[in-house]
């Protein structure tokens, strides 16, 4: 399998994902790698059995905040919270963010080579989530709990 | 109406590994859930610093017992392809042969646990027997029934003869024999009809907006299968992908079982194409250089990527598994969903923590 990489500014990142979302290209995942600088490698798939070809859009940081996809690929904030956790890497409005509890590891940025020694202080505030998308999801549940799904019955052949 | 929270897990009889959810009731009804995972987070991505790139094989082995072999295999091409290695032909086949085998006995392993979440243990136990003879197939091939280190970076370690693939293929036609009687049950059984038809719905548009994998996505009408793509030695055998459009837990039951019985067939394939050869490349040099190598696990595509330097020492391995992808569908089903359901909405993306938790 063909693999394409483009390495872009970070302040373009929102942009060139949404040409991707447009195309709809199906998020892979993000794959973060950290030595001196840290790189974000977002990857996808044209969903297309066909197409072989890999693309990944790649970013470079050093301490900067970036801006969370999840607005786009909603399900992108797994990997956000991840990375933010284990790397260490800025990520601003994720939409649901566990504020570095997605995991229960004792030492802090783990996978970032250049974190400083420290461990994990428990916070109560364990989820937090931007008004933006918990209206979103307090109006799709009003709707959705309106439409009950009618049961089939019997069996199926 | 006023909200109740509810705790499910990280302990619960459903699950095998730890998982916790918050699960936001109205009622009897599940308004919202919020997973929380990484009780049992090992690192094992980092462990790649410290082990040279040929010892990591066995780590990646060790990241799931279910699909072991085809952590192994992502690892090995992953860094195959950075060294530009060609695999023989015979290692291929033999690789595609063992992928099958595990998703035979992935998916037998997760039909019994299915049953048994919906209470029909007979089910379970009938599903489990058959599993065991897939166990004895990989006893009698690699020498180990969980965990067999038969793959290897340029190709694989161990030959079938001729005499134990016939042997193989009159083993298979058995257990197609008895599934194909079983599989019955979680067709036209109505006590399994009435648990599954129509739960955990998750349309087609559904799926693909929230990235899901394997037979969740399947089992939802996306017909994506990394297989198509022809990684080792499917290009060279005749299958096409399985979905159903239904996308609820039974159609996703559905797409595991006709999987099943496609295994059995694709292995078949593998038996009567085999070609004669080497098994395994010489591997000489070091890797430097990264690849994003994708294939499909029972449970779904799973993701490895591999960066070197060109030394021993890999400087990243990253390994995206399908569970990991599954859970944003998962909490989407859980939704309005009722209370008494959320164990088989769980099941229903056959969730490996372990691996989740690599």
């Amino acid at each position: 399998m063909q693999q394409e990489i483009t390495v872009i500014d970070h302040k373009k990142l929102l942009e060139t994902i949404s040409f991707y979302k447009q195309k709809k290209a199906r998020l892979i995942a993000i794959t973060a790698s950290s030595k001196e600088n840290t790189e974000l490698s977002y990857s996808f798939d044209a969903n297309d059995t066909s197409n072989t070809v890999q693309k990944i859009v790649r970013i470079n940081i050093t301490n900067e905040t970036i801006d969370s996809i999840s607005e786009i690929y909603p399900y992108a904030f797994l990997y956000e919270n991840e990375i933010k956790e284990l790397f260490g890497v800025k990520i601003k409005n994720i939409s649901l963010d566990f504020d570095g509890n997605l995991y229960k590891v004792s030492k802090k940025e783990a996978f970032n080579p250049n974190a400083k020694e420290e461990t994990f202080k428990k916070t109560d505030k364990t989820v937090s989530q931007t008004d933006k998308s918990s209206k979103k999801t307090e109006q799709k549940d009003n709707k959705s709990s309106s439409e009950k799904p009618a049961k089939k019955g019997g069996q199926k052949k | 109406m006023s909200r109740t929270v509810i705790p499910f897990g990280p302990q619960h009889p459903v699950l095998p590994e730890p998982i916790h959810l918050d699960l936001v009731l109205e009622d009897e009804k599940v308004v919202e859930a919020i997973p929380r995972i990484g009780y049992v987070h090992r690192g094992l991505e980092l462990l790649v610093q410290k082990k040279d790139f040929k010892q990591y094989v066995f780590v990646a082995e060790r990241i799931c017992g279910i699909c072991s072999f085809m952590h192994g295999m992502g690892y090995c091409c992953a860094i195959e392809n950075i060294m530009d290695i060609k695999v023989p032909e015979r290692a291929d086949f033999l690789r595609t042969l063992w992928s099958e085998l595990s998703r035979m006995h992935s998916h037998m392993l997760w039909l019994g646990l299915w049953a048994d979440a919906f209470g029909f243990e007979s089910l379970f136990m009938h599903s489990w027997r058959l599993r065991e003879k897939i166990l004895d197939i990989f006893e009698q091939t690699t020498g180990g029934r969980v965990i067999f280190s038969v793959c290897e970076i340029g190709g694989v370690k161990k030959d079938i003869d001729a005499e134990t693939l016939k042997n193989i293929s009159s083993k298979i036609d058995e257990i197609k024999k008895d599934a194909l009687e079983f599989s019955k049950v979680f067709y036209k059984d109505k006590t399994v009809a009435v648990r599954t038809v129509d739960v955990g719905i998750l349309t087609k548009e559904q799926a693909f907006a929230l990235g899901a994998v394997g037979p969740m996505a399947r089992g939802s009408g996306l017909s994506q299968d990394l297989r198509s793509t022809g990684y080792a030695a499917y290009g060279q055998v005749d299958f096409e992908p399985i979905f159903e459009t239904d996308g609820d837990c039974y159609a996703r039951t559905a797409v595991r079982i006709r999987e099943f019985f496609q295994s059995a067939d694709i292995i078949k394939q593998c038996i009567g194409k085999m070609p004669e050869g080497e098994i395994r490349q010489k591997v000489t040099g070091k890797p430097n250089g990264e690849y994003f190598m994708r294939l499909e696990q029972p449970r779904g595509e799973v993701l490895y990527y591999a960066k070197a330097n060109g030394t021993d020492f890999l400087d990243r391995v990253r390994v995206r598994t399908p569970t990991f992808a599954n859970i944003p569908a998962m909490l989407e089903t859980l939704k309005n969903s009722q209370l008494a359901d959320v164990p088989l909405l769980i099941l229903t993306i056959d969730p490996c923590i372990s691996c989740t938790e690599r």
